[in-house]
């Protein structure tokens, strides 16, 4: 009987923050489980949440055979792989606690003029998945979450602002960054400045410009068409300073997927999906890279209770020379945007977002916070014509994504 | 496993703390999925599992866990962690023994006893449409139900069960014609199997509705006069002031219940903004919350004025208001917190036709893909048109619809007659890390004279 099991283990310790104040603390450890049992060309698929053996599993699992799912590509012969990140294990979960004080001290000064809520998340993931010959793949590593949602006193806003953390291991040096960052901004948020429509650089911290464009690499939606730039592979489709990567192991950021749920291994950590423009490749499971006729990329994912789909590991745009700050520096005017919610983009690509919280940056210096507006731009605009820079970092040094620097039409609401 | 059972056996009143509740929950889902015409995902998903909460020494204490019938282990283990932290006086007035309530009657029609095989082959019988739409260029065929059943205790004696039972089909497409894309979805909602036969003339004829969005062009963003329809009032109502009445958003704001006053008004006169969870086959339904308060009609707006807002009884402790049964957690693994049940706009007397007619040179808008709630809301539609001539004209593409909650509040011009409440079992609202939590919400067409439109 071929069969695998995959196991995850969630134990967190999460701690809630409510003006400045712990509210409330939540501790969980749940472990989950899911087999598929490979029979006649067919898949059946069996969960349980809770302790339940790998045989009474399988045990519900052959009495549980109703719908199969059809397949008809090879299985993968699995390699055992461990992945354990040691260095962001070594913390106790209570350590998370610490982080709280911390932010309280940079925050106090503040605290007449806002009112901070927040929640801090520390978890360690464990995952295995192993096959009817007992070969495991193992990954094991812990990770750190916090946030602040800021409102002004008396605002009617559900939320006037956040900011957030993401360390991988729990360092001061980590948290300052965050603050160093942000915390100038929140310096400036009562200074409401007045602003002209026009024609503007915008570096949008909070929003997803490649999600339109994403569609487009998953082998599925390109091969039958249906996606924005389908049969556009080996042709240049951007700006010659564009590059877009999908990324399975980078520890700093929390990325640690070299073998995919499908138990498919990905040697380069770094797979082309545009390399300077030009459209190099599409991502596919074990299923839709048989139909299609394209190679597996490593690319399944499932949870323990659901069919594999395609998706990106971490989905990553080129890096480019200058620093954020840099840039930032050398622009005459600049919007960054740190919320910018509920936008979307048509069909078509239009895209548009209102901005909730923006302010307006000359040669490195915040002027004030700009009234609401909305920037309006397209998916092929946003990394071609409209394309201005893209930085060798991201904002804070726990963002992944390189900041990205594009001319968008922006008016007043 | 007889959870009513486990929690008669649990004696609450004999731990040391200031206030504990337990909640269980047995849960059995299933869905399907054809994707282009082949079936890549099916399977039935049953959970069962607990959340402790315990009050003590001025804190909170949560815990989640799978070992139902180990739960008086787990409790003093959160008490023991309660001890041994910093210790503070009590502010949480514990809940009034609201009574016992045991509400399980659905268990005879639940989407759980329906194999598996039969739900697939419903699916099945949806594949020859495939071929009967115009340029299509992707499909997909998706089915979703869930039964779940509810049964908690407190240690000041509320206890109470209820089930609750829904499902959910849909059928998109991409549709391709020159180069351009149309994607579409259509959706019903049922807490009937039956009702999801013989949908193949209701489906076809949305997609040939589809076929006209194909070459439609994109709007020139700016702000427009704009028809909704109920569905967009749903969750227009739902993103622009369901959250905004979530009281805990105001928790640590000591101006925020001035700046929020009862009476004040804040809305047009046709306007009034109902929550309640008594909507039975609804996906808001839900007769008691997750900390036993019974569902009741909360009016947030009448006729526009300020006249109530959404708690927990953490919220209504803090602001001295009272629990109105919108407490509610995503499932075992969280905690109860503030959320919408059924939100909508009362149903007003103006017919759709004349709301069409006193909004020319406008957009009306039909569905939408999402939407958030914030400082401005914002909508994600689908399918929207301009109108003309009082009538609804062609089709045109908009990223998002947006504005100031409340400006747009008083911009609401007219209420129509044909008021809808909208369910789905697919997705639902999300709020920090819980997410999707079923609601419902709807309204009437409405007319606003001002929306930002891009």
């Amino acid at each position: 009987m071929k069969y695998d099991i995959l196991k995850t283990t969630e134990e967190s310790l999460s701690i809630e923050v409510i003006a400045g104040k712990i509210n409330s603390s939540r501790s969980k450890n749940i472990t989950k489980k899911g087999v598929r049992l490979f029979e006649e060309n067919k898949i059946y698929t069996t969960s349980f949440v809770g302790d339940i053996s790998d045989s009474d599993l399988l045990k519900k699992a052959q009495g549980a055979k109703t719908v199969g799912i059809p397949y008809n590509y090879e299985l993968p012969s699995f390699q055992k792989m461990s992945v354990i990140d040691e260095e962001s294990l070594s913390a106790p979960l209570s350590k998370i606690a610490d982080e709280i004080e911390k932010t309280q001290e940079r925050l106090r000064a503040f605290s007449n003029q806002f009112v901070f809520n927040g929640k801090f998340n520390r978890e360690i993931h464990s995952t295995t998945l192993t096959n009817h010959d007992g070969v495991t793949f193992e990954k094991k590593f812990a990770v750190n979450e916090w946030h602040y949602i800021f409102k002004k006193v008396g605002s009617p806003n559900l939320m006037d602002g956040y900011f957030q953390g993401r360390p991988r291991i729990l360092a001061l040096s980590d948290l300052d960054d965050v603050f160093n960052k942000n915390i100038p901004y929140l310096e400036s948020y009562n200074n409401e400045i007045k602003f002209q429509n026009g024609k503007y650089p915008v570096l949008l911290l909070d929003g997803e410009l490649t999600s339109k464009l994403s569609e487009s690499f998953l082998a599925d939606k390109y091969c039958e068409g249906s996606a924005l730039y389908s049969g556009k592979l080996g042709q240049k489709i951007f700006s010659k300073d564009f590059s877009l990567y999908d990324v399975n192991y980078s520890p700093e950021h929390g990325v640690y997927r070299t073998f995919d749920e499908e138990g498919v291994v990905r040697k380069m950590a770094k797979l082309s999906l545009i390399e300077n423009g030009e459209m190099k490749n599409v991502i596919a499971d074990l299923r839709n890279a048989k139909k299609y006729g394209v190679e597996a990329t490593g690319n399944g994912r499932r949870s323990f209770d659901s069919a594999t789909t395609m998706k990106f590991n971490s989905l990553v745009v080129g890096a480019g020379k200058r620093s954020t700050q840099e840039i930032l520096k050398s622009l005459d005017n600049c919007i960054v945007v740190f919320m910018g919610h509920g936008g979307d983009f048509t069909d078509k690509g239009d895209y548009s977002t209102p901005l909730q919280l923006s302010y307006l940056v000359q040669k490195g210096e915040i002027i004030g916070r700009l009234p609401q507006l909305t920037v309006n731009t397209t998916t092929n605009d946003m990394f071609n014509s409209r394309l201005i820079e893209i930085a060798s970092d991201g904002f804070q040094k726990d963002h992944q994504q390189p900041s990205i620097f594009t001319e968008m039409d922006v008016s007043v609401n | 496993m007889d959870l009513k059972s486990i929690l008669d056996h649990l004696d609450l009143k004999k731990f040391a703390c200031h206030f504990v509740d337990v909640r269980i929950e047995r849960t059995q889902s299933s869905h399907f999925t054809f994707r282009n015409g082949e079936l890549v995902s099916a399977a039935e998903k049953p959970v069962v599992g607990a959340f402790i909460r315990v009050h003590h020494h001025g804190l909170w204490f949560y815990a989640s866990t799978t070992a139902v019938t180990n739960l008086e282990a787990e409790i003093n283990k959160i008490i023991d962690q309660a001890n041994a932290g910093k210790k503070s006086s009590n502010t949480y007035v514990v809940p009034e023994n609201n009574g016992i309530h045991h509400l399980i009657n659905k268990a005879a029609d639940a989407f759980s006893k329906i194999p598996l095989e039969t739900k697939v082959k419903l699916g099945e019988s949806y594949l020859p449409l495939i071929k009967k739409i115009d340029n299509l260029k992707e499909s997909g065929i998706h089915y979703t139900d869930i039964y779940k059943e509810k049964f908690y205790k407190s240690s000041v004696g509320t206890e109470f069960s209820y089930d609750f039972n829904q499902a959910g089909f849909g059928f998109s497409a991409v549709l391709k014609k020159d180069g351009d894309l149309v994607d579409d979805w259509f959706r019903v909602y049922v807490t009937d199997f039956k009702k999801l036969d013989n949908l193949e003339k209701d489906i076809l004829d949305f997609f040939i509705e589809s076929q006209r969005f194909l070459g439609a062009e994109t709007i020139t963003p700016g702000k427009y006069k704009v028809v909704l329809s109920p569905e967009i009032t749903g969750v227009f109502t739902h993103e622009s002031f369901g959250h905004k009445s979530e009281a805990d958003f105001m928790m640590g704001d000591p101006e925020a219940t001035k700046e929020w006053k009862i009476g004040s008004t804040i809305g047009a006169a046709c306007l009034s903004i109902v929550d309640t969870g008594v909507h039975d086959n609804t996906s808001g339904y839900c007769p008691i919350d997750d900390e036993g308060t019974l569902a009741k009609k909360t009016y947030l707006i009448k006729d526009g004025v300020l006249t109530g807002r959404l708690h927990s009884t953490h919220t209504a402790n803090v602001l001295e208001e009272k629990a109105t049964g919108n407490a509610r957690a995503m499932n075992f693994e969280f905690e109860p917190i503030v959320r919408m049940t059924s939100t909508y706009i009362e149903g007003g007397s103006v017919p759709f036709n004349e709301l069409l007619k006193r909004a020319e040179g406008g957009i009306y808008f039909y569905n939408f893909k999402h939407g958030s709630g914030g400082s401005t809301f914002t909508i994600a539609p689908n399918r929207a048109y301009r109108i003309k001539d009082g009538k609804i004209a062609e089709p045109v593409r908009v990223s998002v619809l947006s504005g100031s909650v409340f400006e747009t509040l008083k911009m609401i011009e007219a209420c129509g007659d044909d008021f809808h409440l909208e369910s789905s079992a697919f997705g639902g609202c999300g709020k920090g890390e819980q997410s999707p939590l079923p609601v419902a919400d709807g309204g009437p067409s409405i007319l606003v004279s001002e929306m930002q439109v891009s």
